[in-house]
């Protein structure tokens, strides 16, 4: 009977990672590590959605269904002939992860034009120093683009607005900075690839990704 | 003679070799990690404090560090790494895991959680618990070496298995059209062209290819609901790594994300015989210089 109820422990705790061979410390030790592991990282699936936590996660990465409408902040360097270029997020935002830096973009276009102009100047300043060719300005401009469209050769924009301009001097952006209200909703992504839909303001689709 | 069995064959035999090569790539591939990603770590010190978010051991803080404590969080990565490796104080192992955790979960909080460290940060945590002495043995340790990489290899399993469950709590079986799939590709790639980053030159034609994206969609299902089965089949382990490893290859290729950890190979290395690839590879140098 014992020996019955031992053989059961041996194999349950096998199927636990833990080795015949094992000592009654590590034997306990193993039991509490693959029930306290395996617990911990089922956790983040009671998380409500859009929620996620590190390193324990609900993994969201690509799993929603997505809508193929993309709204995006960019931000553009005006050159002095007046052409304009796209930062990279390091410039743009400071941080060369891509997903980062538009987290970083959304939430200072959708907390207040404060926050706005320092995200501005601080690209400014950091393009002025990287490029050889210094930018006389930096815009926030807002783009909303079919993604499935635009690989079937769609390439113009559904929407585009300036947002903010920000330049070393004033006339650079007369008249672009006037008060206007964000077309982005105040909601910011929480997660991986699977980013919270953001409500459009305007335009024929009513939600799209951010 | 390979087979299914209730017995893991990661349990049948002595891994002490394996937890040693493993925990030798660990802190390699931690002591890189602190190097490559140092300036981008050391970026976070410049963002906005409105945009801080904290998540995960963060939450614990209301606030992001101070300078001097981040810059000492960023700065130790490497060394606590290092120190690790030589394996001198197994103490050193807690340390480091308890600092990459905090770094990383800080780094995490500005609005965007990157899943590209997970695993890293969870199996440092793993060998580094289990490393620790219960008696003044060097080899008495509160977890055996095959219990350690046991859990290494679930924690990857689990992994993957959560990110298989989620595609269908999320997306339900819409996502085996493969259109979830191939919308995903188009977003974002072309978020990453709005933001002015590098994305994929294949994203266009992959998109075109809407049978090889339901086909693809069906197969990377399976692989993550099936993760756990390469604990208990040796062969499948290897087959389930290499097709896995490939599926972050097509990532890589078609939306220009990099899961690094699993790329080169660290995510699987718990499911393989490490210790005697490596007893192969020098027996074969010793023939060589031999001969």
């Amino acid at each position: 009977m014992g020996g019955t109820r031992r053989s059961k422990w041996v194999s349950c705790a096998r199927l636990m990672g833990v080795p015949a061979a094992a000592g009654p410390v590590q034997r306990v030790a193993g039991v509490l590590a693959f029930i306290a592991l395996t617990s911990a990282m089922l956790w983040p699936l009671t998380f409500a959605a859009g929620t996620d936590s590190f390193p324990l996660s609900s993994f969201p990465m690509f799993a929603t269904a997505r809508n193929p409408i993309l709204e995006a902040v960019s931000v553009h360097a005006v050159l002095p002939s007046g052409e304009r270029a796209r930062l990279p997020p390091g410039l743009a935002a400071g941080t060369p992860e891509v997903l980062q830096a538009r987290a970083l973009i959304h939430r200072a276009v959708t907390t207040n034009r404060q926050t706005m102009e320092v995200l501005c100047r601080k690209a400014l300043t950091r393009s002025q120093s990287a490029w050889k060719l210094p930018p006389i300005a930096v815009e926030l401009r807002y783009e909303r683009y079919d993604a499935r469209a635009y690989y079937r050769g769609q390439r113009e924009p559904l929407k585009e607005k300036l947002l903010h301009c920000c330049a070393d001097q004033t006339d650079t952006c007369s008249g672009s900075n006037a008060a206007q209200p964000s077309p982005l909703s105040e909601h910011s992504p929480r997660s991986g690839g699977a980013a919270r839909p953001a409500q459009a303001s305007q335009g024929s689709a009513s939600r799209g990704n951010v | 003679m390979s087979q299914l069995s209730l017995r893991p064959y990661l349990l049948r035999e002595e891994r002490s070799g394996d937890l040693a090569v493993f925990r030798v790539l660990l802190a390699v591939y931690g002591a890189l990690f602190g190097v490559v990603r140092l300036d981008y770590l050391l970026g976070f010190r410049h963002q906005p404090a409105t945009s801080f978010q904290p998540i995960g051991l963060a939450r614990l803080w209301d606030h992001f560090p101070s300078n001097g404590i981040w810059l000492t969080l960023c700065l130790s990565l490497t060394p606590l790494a290092l120190v690790w490796l030589w394996g001198r104080w197994p103490v050193v192992g807690l340390l480091y895991a308890g600092v990459l955790t905090l770094t990383l979960s800080f780094s995490n909080a500005f609005g965007m959680i990157l899943h590209t460290e997970n695993l890293l940060c969870l199996h440092v945590i793993i060998v580094a618990i289990g490393s620790q002495r219960v008696s003044r043995s060097a080899a008495s340790t509160l977890f055996t070496p095959a219990t350690t990489l046991y859990l290494c290899a679930w924690a990857t399993a689990l992994a993957y298995l959560i990110s298989g469950t989620a595609k269908l709590r999320l997306g339900g079986f819409a996502f085996l059209s493969g259109d979830t799939l191939q919308t995903h590709i188009a977003v974002d790639n072309l978020r990453k062209i709005l933001l002015g980053d590098s994305s994929s030159p294949l994203a266009e034609f992959a998109l075109r290819q809407d049978a090889l994206a339901g086909t693809a969609a069906v197969v990377v299902l399976a692989l993550e609901l099936a993760a756990p089965l390469a604990l208990w089949w040796r062969r499948g382990a290897l087959v389930w790594s290499a097709l896995m490893w490939l599926f972050h290859l097509g990532v890589l290729a078609l939306m220009a994300i990099a899961f690094v950890y699993p790329l080169v190979g660290m995510a699987f290395a718990p499911f393989l015989p490490l210790g005697a690839w490596v007893r192969r590879l020098s027996v074969r140098r010793r023939d060589l210089a031999r001969s």
